[in-house]
């Protein structure tokens, strides 16, 4: 009599992971120098309840602002996927691999520190990384995928 | 038994319905745009003589070709254009700025992109400003607009001034450009009509035609909207003589996929007129389509 209430938590819980802190972006992102061609430094903040967790939080900030939204005061202002939302809808997967399951790490040139792992408000801490981003590379690894079009008609 | 049976199908549909949602990548396009990368000219100058004397200017027209490059994009070298025609003829044209024409046209370049680089010396350093625009080489539209500087430095080295200035601009050029790209697959390349009579012709714009006896401009109206791109045709004006569609939306690719010229729509609306009884002759410049009812 309960299996379907059982089955359902069950799912809720497959679910919950998704829902974490650490899924969420800011837009705390800001543009530090382009030193090399095809790359980008920007420095990102991080949330979390763990140091690792921040971290990744931060790292994924920063991707995530680079493709869906742009990032001001670089060569890189506008982002590399124009509609976030149809993006995701049909490059699902793509994404999944890219900021959920770690792949963006083969395109992250440097990450480090540059704030303590300190308080941000009752329940999380929050961290400042300065993170490399090897731009051509992901955008190319884009073009192959066919999330975005290459340069042309 | 059941609950594992039912968490199993749960899973099961979670995963057909993310799969469902996935798109496979897209195919290359076979048919691009040709460009080619131009060096500024004001009316008047040499450009010849310009692009060989100013080596920041050969240096930023190298550089935006670089970057095109680095997209996989392969341009028109503007220099092997020049070298094409003949110093005779090149020394024959009057106004040099029409040099640049010829070799626009020549190159059958769909786009160009003009680059300007000018030396700025002040006591704080010196720097380079470059100026990048592309152009829709048909229709003039401009495509994309970028004005960069390079850091300032103390230095006579303007060539790597000039490097710097062109590599801080060139990404956000190319994703300017690549969204009219984005904008045109979706809504159309840009064309326009002029539809005429010829001198011996015994028909005009006012002409009853078919069984319905619309005027020949309202039947034009007509197949206008079934053969455009989404519709699309603005009529700038008509009168008994001349029917003008300033303009007009084609798409880039037909239904099987193969590259849709102004040609094309040229021939399809010269098609539509032999039914009617109509012999026509045509002229098309880039997207600028002519066509005379004899």
């Amino acid at each position: 009599m309960n299996h379907p209430l059982l089955s359902f938590m069950f799912a809720l819980a497959l679910l919950l992971p998704s829902c974490n802190s650490s899924k969420i972006s800011t837009g705390e992102v800001n543009y530090i120098s382009s030193s090399e061609k095809g790359t980008i430094m920007v420095s990102a903040a991080g949330y979390g309840k763990s140091k690792p967790d921040a971290i990744n939080n931060a790292e994924t900030s920063a991707f995530k602002n680079l493709i869906f939204r742009g990032i001001p005061g670089s060569q890189y202002q506008l982002p590399i996927v124009p509609n976030e939302a149809e993006a995701r809808k049909q490059h699902n997967t793509y994404f999944e691999n890219l900021l959920a399951n770690g792949k963006y790490k083969s395109f992250m040139m440097l990450s480090e520190e540059l704030s303590a792992f300190s308080p941000a408000n009752k329940n999380q801490k929050n961290i400042l990384m300065k993170v490399k981003i090897n731009v051509d590379a992901l955008r190319r690894d884009m073009e192959q995928q066919g999330v975005v079009r290459k340069f042309g008609l | 038994m059941n609950f594992r049976l039912s968490t199993l199908l749960g899973l099961l549909l979670f995963t057909i319905v993310g799969s469902a949602q996935e798109v496979s990548p897209t195919t290359t396009r076979k048919i691009q745009p040709t460009i080619m990368v131009v060096p500024f000219v004001r009316e008047n100058q040499d450009m010849r003589n310009i692009l060989e004397n100013d080596i920041n200017l050969r240096v930023a027209v190298t550089k935006m070709k670089e970057g095109f490059d680095n997209r996989g994009f392969s341009t028109v070298d503007f220099r092997a254009k020049l070298k094409q025609l003949s110093n005779d003829k090149a020394m024959e044209l009057e106004n040099q700025s029409s040099l640049k024409q010829e070799i626009i046209e020549l190159s059958g370049a769909d786009i160009y992109v003009e680059t300007e680089a000018k030396p700025v010396n002040t006591g704080s350093g010196n720097s380079i400003t470059v100026i990048v625009t592309a152009y829709d080489a048909y229709s003039g539209i401009s495509l994309a607009n970028k004005v960069g500087n390079s850091p300032k430095f103390y230095t006579d080295n303007y060539e790597k001034l000039t490097e710097k200035a062109v590599d801080g601009l060139v990404e956000d050029f190319l994703n300017t450009m690549q969204l009219k790209f984005d904008e045109m697959v979706e809504n159309g390349r840009i064309a326009s009509l002029n539809i005429t009579f010829g001198e011996g012709s015994s028909m005009d714009m006012d002409s009853e035609i078919g069984d319905e006896e619309k005027m020949f401009s309202e039947v034009m109206e007509d197949w206008l909207e079934e053969n455009t791109y989404k519709n699309y045709f603005h009529i700038q004006g008509v009168t008994a003589t001349k029917l003008i569609i300033d303009e007009l939306r084609l798409p880039f690719f037909d239904e099987e996929g193969k590259a849709y010229r102004p040609t094309k729509f040229a021939a399809s609306l010269r098609n539509y007129l032999k039914k009617l009884g109509l012999e026509s002759t045509r002229d098309v410049q880039g997207s600028k389509i002519f066509i005379t009812i004899n």
